[in-house]
This record gives C-alpha cells, structure tokens and sequence, in this order.
C-alpha cells in the first residue's frame, strides 16, 4: 500500500508538473551579443548576388499528407505519440511552419537588404512537392538560385508537431515564441573541405551535408559524363523531413564563440526558442513600425552573416555558379570561363554575358521587393500579425493560468493524495469519500479549481487551434493563389524578359580567340587517366590552365583547377579529394607537378586547422613557408573595363 | 541601328567635313580657342587616340630629337586621319604627324585631363549633350588608320616593334569593345526597366486581388470566433466544473482499483 501511495503520490505530482510550465524562451538570440560591423566592398561580378534566402511558402496537395506524417515522425525536440499524427492540430502546426517561414523570411531579408548594397539579396520561396521518384522534396518558384551567390541561407521556423506539449520545453512557434532554423551555405570551393556548408543548426546538420554530397556528385557526374545536371535543390528542412532512419553524422562541429574559427567545421546555431517582445507582439495589428522578429533575432543573425561576407572571397565563392549561370546560354563561353583568360575577346564576351545575368538578378532583385511587400506590407502580413497577436494573447491567457495552476496545485495535490489513500483504506463509497474528505480537509475548492484550470487551458489550446483552422486554411489557399498565379505570370514575364535578353546577346557577340576543347583528357598518378578536362587541351590532354576532375574504380573523386601539363597537375591550383564513404574531403591549394603537390601547399582537412606544409613529389617533407604559398587566384582579369574617357 | 552603319555614317559625314576644311588643332592653347563643346571632343580623342601607344612605339615612330620636324606638320589635327584621302596619298606625313600626336598626348597628358575636368565641371549641361559614342568611333577610325600606316611602312619587319602595334591594335579592339558594350548595356538597361516596371504593375493587380479575397466579411467572422473562445461566461464556468468534477470522480475510481480487482 506504502508503495503504492508513493507511486501514486509521484505520478500525481508528474502530472501536475508537466502542466505547469509557462511556455518561455531566452529573451534574445546567440547572435545578439555581436557587434555590428560594415560590409567590405569587394570586387565582384555585377551578376552575383550576395545572399539567397530560400525558404517554404507553399505546398502541393499532394505532398500534404507526406509533409504532415514527416513532420510529425521526425519532430525535433521530442517523440511525438503516434496517435497525434493524424490530428488536425498537428496537421495545423505544420502548415503554420510554412505560412510563419513565409512570414518571418521577410524580416531577414529586409534587414539584410538595408546592410548590403542594392540588389544583392534574393527571395528565393519554395514550393513543397511530391513525386515517387524523388519522395517528398522543394522547388524554388522563381529564378533567384539560378544567380550566383557568395550565400545561401534556408530559412524555416521549428513548432514542435504536438499542441499538448506547447507549454513545456519543445521547440515552439506560436506567439511571442519563434524557433527559427538556419542553414547557410557558400561555394564548395570556400570549405572544401566540408562541401562549403558553413552554419547549420544542429539537428538539420546531417542532412544538410547529406544533401551536399547529392548535390557534389549530381555536378561531378554531370561534369565528368558531360550530361545535363540533375539538381536537387530541397530546402534543408524538407530534405531533413524526407529522411528515415538515417544515422546522425559526426561532423566536424564548432559554436559560434569558439577560439578557433578557422577549423574546418560547421559552426552551430543552437536551436533557441526565442521569445519576442510582448508589449510590441500585442500591439503588432495596429503598428508594426517595430518587428519584433528582427530585435529578437534578425539583426544579430544578420550582423553574423555581414561578417562571414566579410570574411569570404566573393570570386572564389561565385565561380562556379557564374559558370553554371553562363552555360545555360553560352555554352562555348561557359567552357571558356574555366581557363580565367585574359584575352580581349574573352573579356569582352564574358562583360556581355555577365550584364545579361546582372539584369537577370536586378529583375529577381525587384521581384523579391515584390514579395516582400505582398508578404509582409499587404493584406498577408496584416492578417499573420492579427494571427500571431492573438496566439500571443491565448498564450499569456495560458500563462496566467498556469501561474495560478501552481498556487493551487500545491494544496490540492497532498489533498488529493491523502483523499484517494482514506478511499483506498475505506474501499467503500470511495467517491463519497474522496469528496467528503476533500472538503474536511478545507482544499476542496482548491482541487475543483486546479483540475478545471488544466482542463480549461488544455481545451482552450485545442478549441484555438481548431477555431482557428478555417482561418489558417483560408489564409494557405490565399498564399498559394496568389504565389501560383504570381508564379504563372512572373514565370512567363521572367521568360519573355530572358527571351528579349538573349536575342540582344546573340546579336552583339563576337568569336573568341580562346577555345577550350570539349573532348581534352585529365589524368593523375592514383586515379588514372580517364579524367575530363575543360580548359587549354593540346593533342587532346590538358595543358594549360583550368579545371578537371576523375574518378578512380573505388568510386573516389578528384577535383582540381589550375594549370595542367601534359594531362597531370602541373603548377598553380586547387584540388579536391573526396574518398568514398568518407566525411569530409581533403582540400590542397599550391604547387603541382605531376599531378601531385609540390612545393608549399595549404591543406585543409574537416576538423582541423587549415595548415601550410612543404611537399615534394606529393610527400609532406616538413612545414611551408606561408610567404611562398601561392594561393588559387578566382578573379577573372578586370571584367569591367571602366567608362571611356568622358 | 548597327554600329557598322553608323561607322560608315560617321566616316561619310567626316569626309564632308573634309571637304569642308573644319579645322582642328594639337595644340592645347589652340584647343582652348575652341567652344568648350569642341575643345571636350578634341581632347577626348586625343586621349582615346594616345591610349596604348608605348613609348616604345612612339621613339620607332618619331625619335624624340625629331621634334622640330614634328612640329612642322603639327597643323595635321586628329579629325584629319579619318579622311580616306590623307590615309592614301600621304602615308609618311600621317606617320609623323601620328608620331607628334602621340607624343603629345602623352606629354600634356595631366593637362588635358584637368582640362576635361574644368569643362565638364563648368559646363555639366553640355558635356551629358556630347556624344561620347561618336567621339570613340572616330578615335577607332584614326587609331586603325595610325596602326595600318605603321603596318605598311619599314617599321613593320622591325621586330621589336610588332608587339608594341600589336598592343596599340588589342588596345583599339578593347575601345570597340567597350563602346559596343557601352550600347548594349543602355538597351539592356531598357529592357530591364520595362521588365520591371510590368511586374510591378501586375503585382498590384494580386494585391488587388488578394484583399478583395482575404478581406472578406467571412474570413473577418471566424477570425472574431477564435477570439470569442477566450470569453468565458458563466454558463462555461459551469458546464467546465461539472465536466471536471466527472473528471476527478473517474480519476479517483480508476486509481482506487487495485484493492477491487
């Protein structure tokens, strides 16, 4: 009995506790406590973006019960009872993710936006789909990925999938309460080591690399094979979404504050419940002057991402993307733009092409201004403050309760207790007895009270919820109306806009007196010589300056851009080495010769601090002399030739 | 219109200006004669003229002690090279005349450009109103014509001399292509505007047709039902007790059963 009373006894209080919490989070981000700095002006093609932000905006019917069942099985914060997958709350929860990252999306990119030069930051909204073939999986809607970027940052918000547990630790967007999620990616070839991923939170950090190595050996085989690319281009959290089962990685990891930045690892951004500014939240349908979004999170997040453009080479970290922008109208140039000529006929092509991709992203530049305001000024950003403010206000109201559930609790839990151990003892008209005794012991109030606190509260979650459904239905469709018929019409404006550009191009260029063969061969010592090369080709192997990559039997990658000789590395340049099964890659940038490093080469390894070490004929011999390293210069000799003399 | 067109325009009207014997001079006080319009266009030839002439070029060119016989023929003016007349009969008398050009050009070089500087800062209204594209094409007329002169004389076999033309040649190909630029960003720059402006145009149509759908009576109902949900009346206070005091009753039985099996 002693024993039972004691189980009983912890379970009550168990209850009760769960119960009682109140629904809080920190008051400010990680990233708050940075210090604001400018950006640095760096030369740059006029076609390249500074940053991407990606994000959810609309899903397909038919990927809604995928999206919702994903959601639910790969919760963040918790497991989540089976029998919630199928509530309409969680089904709510997981639509409001799509419609709040819309809606938060747009504090970023206008804080970006004011702190970087005009028409260097993208939206880039996505579109959830399904298919058998690729499973659940995004999109992008408009064109702003196909610009290069020195970053990309997937931006979503986290709400833990079970309404139950709003009150307690998970993860939770509802409110004054907002857990945004973070990825921000760059080039390969700026930590080539990690495939260029640079922040992740946590719990996408798996998948996000994951979803690299698809993304690095879907462009290697298109490259090597010369066959047309197949992109894979999800969100991160749709990729994180698809995953079953999948085992948790071990990255290389580092916290934003560490000593050593310059390890080769992907800085963390803790998942942070945040919670905003509650005065300025319930005011938010009236006056929205003030985003609460961007005091809590967004200037802090943005201060970090204007220190890591600062940090970052924008040549390097948009080569590729300039040539993958530059292929899909000039192929012959694209091929070209790997051996970095200085040549005058190539300049001037390359300055064409390059505009024509510039008015491309000052186009999507506007379209992004566009959608910023029909998102966040226009009617859709009216009613999600309406929305947000009245969570915010049934929160509080949930608050109060649970504040006074634990004044309460304690006197009716020990009356509880003790009624239900008098009517054990008695087993006799227990009800009675519980009731009778209950009141002698003068908490019989108290304990009606709490138990209707809780049951009230809990109902007044769902009934919000499920009110609010049709509100929340109304508000997707509209978004999806007003995105689809946008996407139809920007799409065919966008296309119309291309078309006009391109006749324009066609009918200015002039041949070049620069070719790189399309059939040149590319070879190393270990992996043999069945390489492709694209860049200065003499008797049909690379000899000269550009890029080339290999694959050995084991199904390893060798990537490498530089000057060649006679098929083998032989000079200045890059080389990457993914083994396969391995995390990470092996990044050596220096001197070559035959094939190998030789000389003073800088190696970059996942977890490890870049260092500076001396080979000769591809033996580390001893450390290298940093003052001799010639480092992979990215920049295209003076693309802009300046105005004429005026 | 084509830019080759527009070269033959231009060479044509250059020929009637010939014939017309317009006058234009080396000389900078000469220039400073001119009207400000006038002296801007000289001088930017001149400039886009000397742009990528070495030193080198120049001394093959006109030694430096030649200067006097420089100077005599220095009443031959950058305009005069444009005309297919001067380019045919006279080749040794362009050759000099090109040589003191140059060489002057790359003297008096911090000159003209103050000089440009205080007249485009004099004059802004004027200076936008000059044809810059013009100008170029007549400095890429003349810099051919200067190159295929050096080409036909004895200094083409010298072999020190045919990098330094084929530079001053690279540096003429780069003038056409920066002017080619130059027109195709401006339609491009056009084409971008109206593409646009179209989307902006149509964007306010889906904002149109975004508040009339979302500011519907309806919506605005359900949206008020949500929040009615926090009233809480007597009658809820009520119907919750009783709710919660089954609740408790339940509670109690089912955790009362193990003494009754």
């Amino acid at each position: 009995m002693g024993v039972f009373a004691a189980a009983l006894l912890a379970a009550v209080f168990a209850v009760v506790s769960g119960c009682a919490g109140t629904a809080q989070g920190r008051g400010t981000s990680v990233y708050s406590s940075l210090k604001t700095e400018e950006v640095t002006s760096q030369d740059s093609s006029e076609a390249s973006a500074l940053v991407v932000i990606r994000y959810p905006a609309m899903i397909h019917a038919k990927a809604e019960n995928l999206y919702v069942s994903s959601f639910a099985i790969n919760a963040i914060g918790g497991e989540v009872p089976y029998g919630v997958y199928g509530n309409r709350q969680t089904s709510r929860v997981a639509q409001s993710i799509i419609e709040k990252s819309s809606y938060f999306a747009m504090s970023l990119y206008h804080e970006l936006k004011g702190v970087l030069p005009e028409g260097s930051v993208l939206l880039s909204p996505h579109i959830i789909e399904w298919n058998k073939e690729r499973n659940l999986y995004s999109r992008p809607i408009l064109g702003a990925e196909q610009i290069p970027s020195v970053l990309t940052i997937d931006f979503n918000i986290y709400s833990f999938p079970d309404v139950n547990k709003l009150m307690d630790a998970p993860p939770v967007t509802f409110g004054d309460l907002v857990t945004p999620m973070i990825v921000v990616k760059s080039s390969r070839w700026i930590q080539p080591s990690l495939g260029g991923l640079l922040i992740s939170s946590p719990q996408l950090a798996s998948s996000a690399w994951r979803q690299v190595r698809v993304e690095t050996d879907n462009s290697f085989r298109s490259r090597l094979d010369d066959t047309p690319l197949v992109s894979d281009s999800s969100l991160d959290f749709i990729s994180f979404l698809r995953e079953r089962d999948e085992v948790e990685l071990t990255l290389p990891l580092k916290g934003g504050g560490d000593g050593n930045q310059n390890m080769a690892a992907i800085e963390q951004y803790s998942l942070e419940k945040i919670q905003m500014n509650g005065e300025i939240i319930s005011t938010l349908p009236e006056n929205h002057s003030v985003d609460p979004f961007v005091q809590a999170f967004v200037r802090g997040a943005s201060t970090r991402i204007v220190e890591l453009l600062n940090s970052l080479d924008h040549e390097k970290a948009t080569f590729f993307a300039r040539q993958a922008a530059l292929e899909r109208f000039d192929p012959e140039l694209a091929r070209v733009f790997f051996v970095r000529s200085s040549d005058e006929s190539v300049r001037a092509r390359l300055q064409l092409a390059e505009a024509l991709v510039g008015a491309e992203r000052e186009f999507l530049a506007a379209q992004s201004d566009s959608i910023y305001n029909g998102t966040y000024v226009g009617s859709y950003g009216s009613k999600m403050r309406n929305i947000i403010a009245a969570e915010f206000r049934t929160l509080e109201e949930r608050r109060q309760l649970a504040r006074k559930q634990n004044i309460t609790t304690a006197v009716a839990v020990i009356a509880l207790a003790g009624a239900v151990y008098g009517a054990v003892a008695s087993a006799a008209s227990t009800a009675a007895a519980v009731t009778s005794a209950a009141l002698v012991a003068g908490s019989g109030w108290a304990l009606h009270e709490t138990l209707e606190t809780r049951t009230e509260s809990k109902e007044v979650n769902r009934y919000f919820l499920a009110r609010m459904a049709p509100a929340f239905d109304r508000q997707m469709s509209v978004q999806m109306e007003w995105l689809e018929s946008k996407e139809v019409i920007t799409a065919r404006g966008f296309a119309e806009f291309r078309n006009k550009t391109l006749s324009l191009y066609q009918s200015r260029v002039r041949s070049m007196q620069v070719s790189a063969d399309q059939q040149c061969r590319f070879e190393h010592p270990a992996f043999g010589a069945s390489g492709r090369w694209y860049g200065i080709c003499e008797n049909g192997v690379a000899s000269g300056r550009g890029y080339g990559l290999i694959m050995n039997a084991r199904g390893d990658t060798l990537e490498f851009i530089g000057d060649t000789y006679k098929g083998l590395a032989s000079g200045s340049g890059g080389m990457i080495i993914q083994r396969r099964g391995q995390v990470g890659a092996r990044y050596y940038e220096g001197e070559f010769k035959h094939g190998v490093p030789d000389g003073v080469v800088r190696i970059e390894a996942p977890g490890q601090v870049p260092r500076t070490r001396l080979y000769k004929a591809g033996t580390d011999i001893g450390k290298g002399d940093e003052a001799r390293l010639q480092s992979l210069n990215f920049a295209l000799n003076s693309i802009s030739a300046g105005p004429l003399a005026r | 219109m084509n830019p080759w067109q527009k070269v033959i325009i231009v060479v044509a009207l250059f020929l009637l200006a010939a014939v017309s014997n317009v006058s234009a001079s080396t000389n900078i006080e000469d220039i400073n004669a001119l009207p400000p319009g006038e002296q801007y266009r000289q001088l930017s030839l001149i400039l886009l003229i000397s742009g990528g002439a070495d030193p080198a070029l120049l001394d093959a060119l006109a030694p430096e002690d030649s200067e006097g016989q420089g100077r005599a023929i220095s009443n031959l003016s950058p305009d005069d090279y444009k005309t297919p007349l001067i380019r045919i009969v006279d080749q040794e008398s362009m050759l000099s005349g090109a040589a003191f050009l140059l060489r002057f050009a790359r003297e008096s070089n911090d000159e003209i450009q103050t000089s440009l500087a205080a007249i485009n800062t004099e004059n802004p209204v004027l200076i936008s109103m000059v044809d810059m594209n013009a100008i170029t094409e007549d400095a890429i007329i003349i810099r051919n014509a200067i190159a295929d002169a050096i080409s036909y004389s004895n200094l083409a076999n010298d072999e020190q001399i045919t990098p330094h033309l084929q530079n001053y040649r690279t540096q003429t190909i780069r003038i056409r292509n920066i002017l080619e630029f130059e027109l195709f960003d401006e339609e491009l720059d056009k084409l971008t505007d109206e593409a646009i402006l179209s989307v902006g145009g149509k964007l306010d149509a889906y904002q149109r047709m975004f508040d009339e759908e979302v500011n519907s009576k309806d919506l605005d109902r359900q949206f008020d039902a949500a929040k009615y949900i926090f009233n809480r009346t007597e009658k809820f206070d009520e119907k919750a007790g009783i709710l919660t005091e089954e609740i408790m009753k339940n509670v109690i039985l089912s955790q009362s059963k193990p003494n009754n099996p």
